[in-house]
C-alpha cells in the first residue's frame, strides 16, 4: 500500500523520463528528418528574353543588316510580272526559290551536331531516329555505330548521314501522327501539312519535319521560307493582294497606296482595321518602356515582330515551368483527378 | 524541503529546460539577428527622409555583404494624380508563364524553394469557373486547344481584406493604389494570407536563396529588396519600375502583348482605352467586394 507522496512521486518520475525522452528524441532528429527535396534548376534565360521572335524590316535597317533579301530584281526581271501558280487544290504553288531548301548539304551540319545525331540514331530510341535506322543499309548503320569524331572516317559518316536524310526527304510524307508525338512542329510545317501531304512542295515539307524532330542539330533560320498561310480556308490565296507585281519592292493595300516594307504595318492596318485601332491605341501588341511617356521613350513593335506575314497564326511555345511544390507532383497522377 | 521534495523540483525543473532547450533547437539556426539599428527602426511612415536614408544605406550595406554586390536602393514616393490600374487580355494569353519568371527575376525572389507572385491558371473553355483551373500544366506546347489561360497575381484591390487583418500595420495601401508589404515590420502571423481570396500573399518559411549572378540591383525599399525568413511578400506592380515611369517587368516580357498597364486617370492611357471600348471586363471574384484594380477582358 503505498503512501501518497510514493504515488505522487512515481508519476512525477515516469512523465518527466516521458518528456526528458521525448526531448532527446527531438533533438538527435531520431524519427528521421524531412526528405531532401530535389533541387529546384534555376530558370533557362529564354524564358526571361524580351526581344520579340522576328525582326522587321525598319529593324534590319537600324541594325544594318544584310537587305538583299529584298532586293527582288536580283533574280527578277524588271516590269515583269512573276506567274502565279495554283495546285489542283486551288493553294498556291510557292516558287522553289522561295520555299526553301528541300536537300541537305554536307556542310549543313556541324560536327557537333552531326555527333548528336549519330548518338540518338545509335540509340534508336524516338520513332524519328527508329525510321531512319531502319532506313539505312547494313554498312551504314556500322558506319553509325563505329564513328568517332577523330577519325579519318568521321567524314565519310557525315555523308553518309546526309545521303540518309536526303534519300528520306526523296520518299513518301513522313508525317504520322505517332511518329511525331512529342515533337513540336513549326508553324510552316502545320501549314505545308494543312495543304497537302504530295505534290511539288512533299520534299521541303520532309526536310521540316526532319528539322523539326532534331530541333538542335538540324535547326536553322526559317524566316526566309514561304509558305502561304494568309487567311483561312484559302482565302488570301493572292501573292498579288499584297504585294504589287509591276514593282516588287512596294506593298501595295487595296486603295492602290504604294508602300516600302518598311510601311507594312499600313499595309495590315489596310484589311485589320479594328486591330490598328487597338494597336494605335496600345491595346493590340506590346509596347515597352515608360507608361509614363513624360519621363521617357516607348519602344512599339510593328506586326511583322510578332506576327509572319505569310502565316500570321501566333506560334506555339514550349511553356516556362510550373509552380514546384514541396512534394513531387506527378503531372499524370494530378490529372486523372480533376474531372475536366 | 526534504530530499523527496528537492529530487521531484528538480526532475520536473530538468525535463521542463530540456523540453525548452528542444524547442528553441531552430534558434542555433537562425544566423541573422535584427541589429540593433534594425531593431530599432520606426515605422515606415513616421520616418524622416534622413532617417529612410540612413536606413537605405543599411539595406545596401547588408546587400553588399551577402551577396557581393552594392545595390542601388531608393524610396519611391506614390507619384501625383496617379491610380495604377492593370488590364489582362484573356485572348492573347498563351500560358507560357514568361511572366512568372520574370517578376521572378526583376523582383529578387527566392529561387529554393521558389516564390512565384503570379500564378498561371489553365481554365476550359466556356467557364469562368476556378474550381476547374489546372496550376500544375506542363504539356509540351502551348496555348493549348480547348483551354485559356489566366495568370493571377495581387490584385491590388480598392477595399484589399488583407491590410484590415493585419496586426501591426505592416501592409497599407498607398495612395497609388499599390499594396505595400514593410518587410521591417511584419511579423509573419500570416493572416493576410488567409484573408486575400486569391492567394496572391507569399510567405518565406525558410531563409530566401537568390544566386549572386541573379541579384537584381536596382532595389527599392517597398518593393524588391531581398526579404528574410518569416515575411510575407506580394506582387507590388514592380514599385521600383512602375514608380519611376516604367512599365512593369511581367508586362515587358509576355510575348503575346496580353498585359497592360497605365494610370486610368488619365484617359489618354491604354487602360482607359481598353475599359472604355473593350465588351468584357470581369474582375475575379468579384462577389467578395474587394474591387480589384486588375480588369481581366476578352478581345474579340
Amino acid at each position: 500500500m503505498m503512501t501518497a507522496n510514493a504515488k505522487t512521486g512515481i508519476t512525477v518520475a515516469v512523465v518527466c523520463a516521458a518528456f526528458a525522452a521525448l526531448a532527446l528524441a527531438f533533438l538527435s532528429e531520431a524519427g528521421g528528418s524531412h526528405p531532401a527535396r530535389p533541387p529546384i534548376p534555376l530558370v533557362d534565360t529564354n524564358f526571361l528574353d524580351t526581344s520579340t521572335t522576328r525582326k522587321s524590316y525598319a529593324d534590319l535597317v537600324r541594325a544594318k543588316e544584310d537587305l538583299s533579301d529584298f532586293d527582288c530584281y536580283i533574280c527578277h526581271e524588271k516590269n515583269k510580272a512573276p506567274p502565279l501558280r495554283l495546285d489542283t487544290n486551288q493553294n498556291i504553288i510557292v516558287a522553289p526559290e522561295h520555299v526553301g531548301p528541300a536537300t541537305f548539304a554536307a556542310d549543313d551540319i556541324s560536327s557537333n551536331n552531326l555527333a548528336g545525331i549519330i548518338r540518338r540514331l545509335r540509340r534508336h530510341a524516338d520513332p524519328v531516329s527508329t525510321f531512319l535506322w531502319q532506313s539505312m543499309s547494313n554498312s551504314e548503320q556500322v558506319l553509325v555505330t563505329d564513328y568517332k569524331p577523330s577519325e579519318p572516317s568521321a567524314k565519310q559518316a557525315q555523308e553518309m548521314v546526309v545521303a540518309v536524310l536526303n534519300k528520306v526527304i526523296g520518299g513518301p510524307c513522313l508525317y504520322e501522327p505517332g511518329r511525331f508525338i512529342g515533337i513540336l512542329l513549326g508553324a510552316e510545317t502545320i501549314v505545308h501539312l494543312q495543304h497537302s501531304t504530295t505534290g511539288p512542295n512533299l520534299p521541303h515539307l520532309n526536310r521540316l519535319l526532319l528539322e523539326d524532330a532534331y530541333p538542335v542539330e538540324l535547326s536553322r533560320d526559317r524566316s526566309g521560307d514561304i509558305v502561304m498561310g494568309h487567311g483561312q480556308h484559302g482565302r488570301n490565296n493572292n501573292c498579288f493582294n499584297c504585294h504589287n507585281e509591276t514593282n516588287l519592292v512596294l506593298l501595295q493595300p487595296r486603295d492602290g497606296r504604294e508602300l516600302t516594307f518598311a510601311q507594312s504595318t499600313k499595309l495590315c492596318g489596310s484589311c485589320h482595321g479594328p486591330t490598328l485601332r487597338d494597336w494605335e491605341a496600345g491595346a493590340h501588341g506590346r509596347i515597352s518602356g515608360f507608361w509614363d511617356r513624360s519621363l521617357g521613350a516607348i519602344e512599339r513593335k510593328d506586326c511583322v515582330n510578332c506576327h509572319n506575314p505569310h502565316y500570321p497564326h501566333f506560334p506555339s511555345r514550349q511553356p516556362a515551368p510550373g509552380p514546384h511544390p514541396l512534394k513531387e507532383v506527378d503531372v499524370a497522377d494530378v490529372f486523372s483527378t480533376r474531372q475536366q | 524541503m526534504g530530499r523527496r521534495s528537492f529530487l521531484r523540483t528538480s526532475a520536473v525543473l530538468t525535463t521542463g529546460l530540456a523540453a525548452l532547450a528542444a524547442s528553441m533547437k531552430p534558434l542555433l539556426e537562425m544566423n541573422d539577428f535584427p541589429t540593433m539599428e534594425r531593431f530599432l527602426q520606426k515605422y515606415y511612415k513616421e520616418m524622416t527622409p534622413q532617417d529612410m536614408a540612413k536606413v537605405l544605406k543599411r539595406i545596401e550595406d547588408e546587400v553588399e555583404q551577402q551577396y557581393g554586390l552594392r545595390p542601388h536602393v531608393r524610396d519611391l514616393k506614390p507619384m501625383d494624380g496617379v491610380e495604377y490600374v492593370y488590364c489582362l487580355n484573356l485572348t492573347r494569353c498563351i500560358g507560357c508563364r514568361k511572366c512568372v519568371h520574370a517578376c521572378v527575376a526583376e523582383n529578387n525572389q527566392s529561387r529554393d524553394p521558389e516564390i512565384q507572385y503570379i500564378r498561371v491558371l489553365r481554365l476550359p473553355d466556356g467557364s469562368l469557373d476556378v474550381d476547374k483551373a489546372e496550376h500544375f500544366y506542363a504539356p509540351d506546347a502551348v496555348p493549348e486547344k480547348g483551354y485559356f489561360y489566366m495568370p493571377v497575381q495581387c490584385q491590388q484591390c480598392k477595399n484589399p481584406p488583407c491590410t484590415k487583418v493585419c496586426p501591426v500595420h505592416a501592409t497599407w495601401q498607398e495612395a497609388d493604389g499599390i499594396t505595400v508589404v514593410d518587410y521591417d515590420w511584419c511579423i509573419g502571423c500570416r493572416y493576410c494570407e488567409a484573408a486575400c481570396p486569391y492567394w496572391a500573399r507569399r510567405f518565406n518559411f525558410t531563409k530566401p536563396s537568390i544566386p549572386k549572378e541573379r541579384l537584381n540591383p536596382d532595389m527599392s525599399y517597398l518593393g524588391n529588396r531581398p526579404r528574410r525568413q518569416g515575411v510575407m511578400e506580394k506582387c507590388h506592380f514592380c514599385i521600383q519600375r512602375t514608380r519611376a515611369g516604367r512599365y512593369p517587368a511581367c508586362l515587358e516580357v509576355c510575348p503575346a502583348g496580353a498585359r497592360k498597364f497605365g494610370n486610368i486617370l488619365d484617359p489618354n492611357s491604354e487602360v482607359s482605352y481598353i475599359l472604355k471600348s473593350k465588351r468584357v471586363f470581369i474582375q475575379l471574384k468579384e462577389e467578395m467586394g474587394t474591387s480589384p484594380r486588375f480588369f481581366y477582358y476578352f478581345d474579340v
